[in-house]
């Protein structure tokens, strides 16, 4: 009989507990991270009693979480890569937007910049036309500094974000150490349930840490749980955490990487697989933010290497020869690696701009010089020890110094040049709008020879620069016969020296007379048919206020295929980068979508497991809450048996 | 499949989410009334807008280009125009004063109007662009291209520059010709070759300024035409020697008024030339429209009655040969303009065709995007409907416990 009111103890307690254990799930259901629990019931060790036995009610057994390792796992895989790509994408756009705006992009101030060419073509002797090419030319420099520098902030936010998220890791990590510690002593605390509470806070912080990084976790006998990050360095080993700090790149010491301490030791992480924002992040500058700058940079110095030897072809208003039009940007230094110990040091010189890439390049020595393109890493060239001058992809390196195996140098050749674009004409009457030489015809010329007013090629030549302002020396061409003809010093009209006789000339057609031999940067045509005797003079074309062939020179380079392998010109390698980055945003918004997708379904599966459904609570509510009420009916069933024992004894 | 309380919120507040984003997007479009709001919505598009819209500003700057090179044309047109009358009037002039009956008084008179005929030239040849630069003066647009020397010579201080203006992707045009190739380089004569009397010409002999007859034929000499009476008869007769050719015409009898022909040449000497006489027949030189008048204002200052006439004629093929000129370079403006015009019609439809393909890619289709806009926001409500219906569904609330 007591047998009866033990049996209903025990039903009491197992239905308190369950009632206990469905309430708090009622109350987690919006717990975040929280698994629901049920607590397992099984009935006790039977009494063997003379053969018999005899039931001894029922005991929780258990109260555990429901929880699917696989499934949380897939889940932090699906964070992982939505953060990574929500992150590049959030970056891609914001590039995306600046670029093609019509406020920051480059297209407008290119396009009126060459029209205010094309304006100061129509009116060369115009100040006010001049005036606004120097204006135009100046917004569009300052369009590239702005782009440049806008550039340069997303990289800063870039670095200001590895920073915090550095000091996130680091906090996250400790807590799951310090979690780790308490979960292993609850389990040797034999107290027979698993600490869910704990465990689950523990993988939500395993989940947020995901949203950074992309992590592999690996569960110990103990309960503790191992995380790895990067290369598979070990972030949290069982009780201990390591920290996560951020340091300047070796060759870039304006952009910032993750280390990690390991005791005293600090090192760089690399990463066998992105993920998370830092992924997110390191994709973006890597694939977009560098090699936008760079073709940015490329524009800027096609730029101004073409103006600048189209400029130097001309004159200015005061008759004196061009000078550069922009900067000169053609030699930068090349970053050295902070740990390199030889003495060799490496400057880029920009030698040839139509085939310049937008990759950055690396030269390791190892024994002999290796350069790599990084855009792609391919190898392109190796280069014996003691090289001082390799030239190649549009540039060329000057090595001086010794180089030590180990060392390296990154070749950045076109990353700042958007950034230090300037203009260096500031009077408008420095533009060379007009050409240095002109022809004239003697007006008591018989024939009918027909001379034109000569191209210039070259103006470096002494012919140019012995004296300003002057052709040294200039030159009279008479002809002796209807087929030959001399050239003479004209340096003094009344006595002209000769300086190459008998140059044969073939009527009726066009001839070039500069004879090659002289070696003169520029050629006059001349067509018809001269009679001896006849005279052409070439001079110098001073006071020619009036002239715009090298205005309509300088105008027509933004039509002409000066950059990307003679393919484009600036505004089309401008358009294709408008179209990269547009292509790229595109890709990363639907990969976003695309992860987000498998995010939701990840969550929908994991929390089908393990969420709280409240209809299924209530129902077990009352579930639990009869059972309840039944085992105490036992009591009564119990006390009445007594009631009829007690009545039949007393008689 | 359970559903837990946080999903069933979550997968609610994510479809309503969804759909504002979509909204928002589409009202976004409208407002702006934009296909393309960034170059990630149709890269394709984009790159094809970023051109588009570089063309058609540079097409626009032709055009624009166009206009000053009509404008300048039109401007050197005018002044050649004025020119051509000017020269006209001057052979009308000298013409006039051909007559041999006019009084020394009237061809003083008229000699005084050619030389403000003259005058005038020289301003029309000085003439300045609405910048302020002399048109005709090659390159050197500040130097005034005519003026007089201390000796009183007018001479040219231009060069032979020729300006060019892109007025097509492909296509430049010249806007200008200098005072050299306009005034300065006109062959004299009837532009093969000149004619002149002997300087010590006694007789009446007047020589016109004959002409090319066979081209294939025409030998470049200096030709001396001599007068002498034959030994015999005494009939006035005439030989025809080249310089390098040796004699091309044997004594010939005269006859005033007809042909002397030889090498492909004709030449018509009138009047009576007497024994010891000689004309020329040389190659033409080159000379200024201005010298050809400062001539005339001295023939029409020639006493003598048979060497007024010879300048008289050389005064008329030369100002022919000016007029020629001008109308050739007038032509050649013509041919200009004309080139512009053309020019400008496949510039304006090149324009018209990349708006219309502008348009295309990037104007919105406000039919399409309303209806899209009124689907999204039907699709929204019925989000929130639903959700907030369901939500009420709850096993709780049905407890009486």
């Amino acid at each position: 009989m007591s047998n009866l009111f033990n049996l209903g103890i025990t039903g009491l307690l197992a239905f308190q507990k369950s009632l206990g254990t469905t309430g708090h799930n009622i109350v987690n259901a919006n717990t975040e991270g929280y698994s629901r629990q049920v607590s397992v019931l099984s009935t006790r060790a039977p009494q063997v009693l003379g053969g018999q036995m005899l039931g001894n009610g029922v005991d929780v057994e258990q109260t555990k979480r429901v929880f699917d390792e696989y499934m949380v796992t897939q889940l932090r895989q699906s964070i992982s890569s939505y953060y990574h790509s929500e992150t590049l994408h959030e970056y891609a756009s914001q590039m995306d937007s600046l670029i093609a705006d019509s406020n920051t992009g480059l297209t407008s101030s290119m396009q009126d910049f060459f029209n205010a060419m094309e304006g100061l073509a129509d009116d060369p002797g115009s100040i006010p036309a001049r005036q606004v090419v120097v204006t135009q030319g100046e917004i569009l420099s300052n369009r590239f500094h702005r782009l440049n520098e806008q550039f340069a902030d997303i990289s800063t936010v870039i670095n200001e974000q590895f920073t915090q998220l550095a000091t996130e890791i680091t906090a996250l990590a400790s807590s799951i150490a310090e979690l780790n510690a308490s979960i292993v002593q609850a389990y040797s605390g034999q107290s027979g349930d698993p600490p869910n509470d704990l465990l689950d806070k523990r993988d939500r912080l395993i989940s947020e840490l995901s949203e950074i990084v992309n992590l592999t976790a690996a569960n110990n006998a103990d309960g503790s749980v191992n995380i790895f990050i990067g290369n598979g360095d070990g972030l949290v080993i069982g009780p201990r955490a390591n920290t996560i700090s951020v340091v300047s790149d070796s060759t870039d010491n304006t952009e910032l990487t993750l280390a990690m301490s390991v005791g005293s030791v600090q090192q760089v992480l690399t990463f066998s697989q992105l993920g998370g924002k830092i992924g997110g992040l390191i994709e973006f500058r890597d694939t977009i933010l560098k090699p936008t700058q760079n073709a940015l940079g490329r524009i800027a110095i096609g730029l101004a290497e073409t103006m600048n030897a189209q400029h130097k072809l001309g004159i200015d208003l005061n008759g004196l020869l061009g000078g550069n039009f922009f900067n000169d940007m053609t030699t930068v230094n090349a970053s050295m690696d902070s740990n390199n110990v030889g003495s060799a040091s490496v400057s880029i010189d920009i030698t040839d701009v139509k085939v310049l890439t937008t990759s950055d390049y690396e030269i390791d020595f190892n024994g002999a010089y290796t350069l790599t393109r990084l855009s792609d890493g391919k190898v392109i060239g190796s280069y014996p020890a003691g090289t001082t001058n390799i030239s190649s992809e549009g540039f060329s390196l000057i090595i001086s110094g010794a180089a030590i195996s180990g060392d390296k140098f990154l070749i950045r050749p076109t990353r700042n040049a958007a950034g230090s674009l300037k203009m260096l004409i500031t009077e408008a009457k420095d533009i060379a709008a007009a050409s240095p030489v002109r022809a004239t015809t003697n007006s008591n010329n018989t024939g009918a020879g027909i001379i034109d007013q000569g191209v210039v090629t070259s103006t470096a030549g002494a012919e140019f620069t012995t004296t300003s302002g002057a052709l040294t020396p200039p030159l009279l061409v008479q002809f002796t016969s209807a087929t030959t003809y001399d050239i003479y010093n004209n340096s003094n009209p009344s006595a002209p020296v000769m300086l190459l006789s008998g140059n044969a000339f073939t009527p009726g057609q066009s001839n070039q007379i500069i004879p090659g031999a002289l070696n003169y940067g520029y050629q006059f045509n001349l067509s018809g048919a001269p009679d001896t005797g006849d005279r052409f003079q070439i001079d110098y074309n001073s006071g020619s206020v009036s002239d715009n062939r090298n205005a309509l020179l300088l105008a027509s380079l933004a039509s002409k295929n000066t950059l990307n392998g003679s393919t484009s010109t600036y505004q089309q390698t401008y358009g294709q980068l408008v179209a990269d980055i547009g292509n790229k945003t595109r890709e990363s918004s639907i990969s976003e979508d695309a992860n987000l997708g498998l995010l939701r379904q990840s969550e929908a599966r994991q929390e089908s497991v393990s969420g709280v459904n409240l209809d299924e609570e209530a129902a077990n509510l009352l579930k639990f809450q009869q059972a309840y009420q039944a085992a105490a009916q036992i009591f009564n069933a119990a006390r009445n048996i007594f009631d009829v024992l007690f009545d039949a004894t007393r008689g | 499949m359970r559903v837990s309380l946080r999903l069933f919120h979550e997968q609610g507040i994510n479809a309503i989410v969804d759909q504002q984003a979509l909204v928002g997007k589409s009202q976004m479009k409208i407002a702006i009334g934009k296909n393309i709001l960034t170059p990630a919505d149709d890269p394709v598009a984009a790159t094809r807008i970023v051109n588009l819209k570089q063309e058609i500003a540079q097409v626009e700057q032709y055009q624009r280009n166009a206009d000053f090179a009509q404008t300048r044309l039109q401007l050197e047109d005018a002044t050649l125009g004025a020119t051509t009358d000017t020269l006209f009037r001057v052979r009308d002039l000298i013409i006039s004063g051909a007559n041999t009956s006019l009084p020394d008084e009237s061809r003083a008179a008229i000699a005084t109007e050619i030389t403000l005929r003259l005058d005038e030239m020289v301003s029309l040849a000085n003439t300045k662009d609405g910048s302020g630069e002399y048109i005709f003066a090659g390159f050197q647009g500040n130097n005034q291209p005519f003026s007089r020397s201390v000796s009183g010579n007018l001479i040219y201080a231009g060069d032979e520059g020729q300006r060019f203006i892109q007025i097509g992707s492909s296509s430049q045009i010249a806007i200008s010709d200098s005072g050299f190739d306009v005034f300065q380089s006109i062959f004299q004569g009837n532009g093969t070759f000149t004619t002149k009397e002997g300087a010590g010409n006694t007789g009446t002999g007047v020589i016109d300024s004959g002409s090319v007859t066979d081209s294939n034929a025409y030998v470049e000499d200096t030709y001396t035409i001599a007068f002498a009476n034959n030994v015999t008869t005494g009939d006035l007769e005439y030989t025809v020697t080249g310089a390098t050719s040796g004699v091309v015409v044997t004594a010939t009898p005269f006859i005033d008024g007809s042909s002397i022909s030889f090498n492909g040449i004709k030449v018509v000497i009138t009047g009576t030339p007497k024994a010891g006489d000689t004309f020329t027949v040389a190659k033409s030189q080159k000379q200024s429209a201005f010298a050809t008048i400062e001539n005339a204002i001295s023939a029409m200052q020639e006493t003598d009655k048979i060497k007024r006439l010879n300048a008289i004629n050389r005064v008329i093929s030369d100002l022919d040969q000016d007029i020629n000129r001008m109308s050739e370079i007038r032509a050649k403006i013509g041919a200009r303009l004309n080139t512009i015009e053309l020019e400008n019609d496949v510039n304006s439809g090149f324009v018209l065709f990349s708006q219309k393909n502008l348009s295309r890619l990037e104007d919105l289709d406000f039919a399409k995007a309303a209806s899209d806009l009124t689907r999204q926001t039907l699709a929204l409500e019925a989000a929130q409907k639903s959700f907030v219906s369901i939500q009420s569904l709850n096993l709780f609330s049905f407890l009486r416990l």
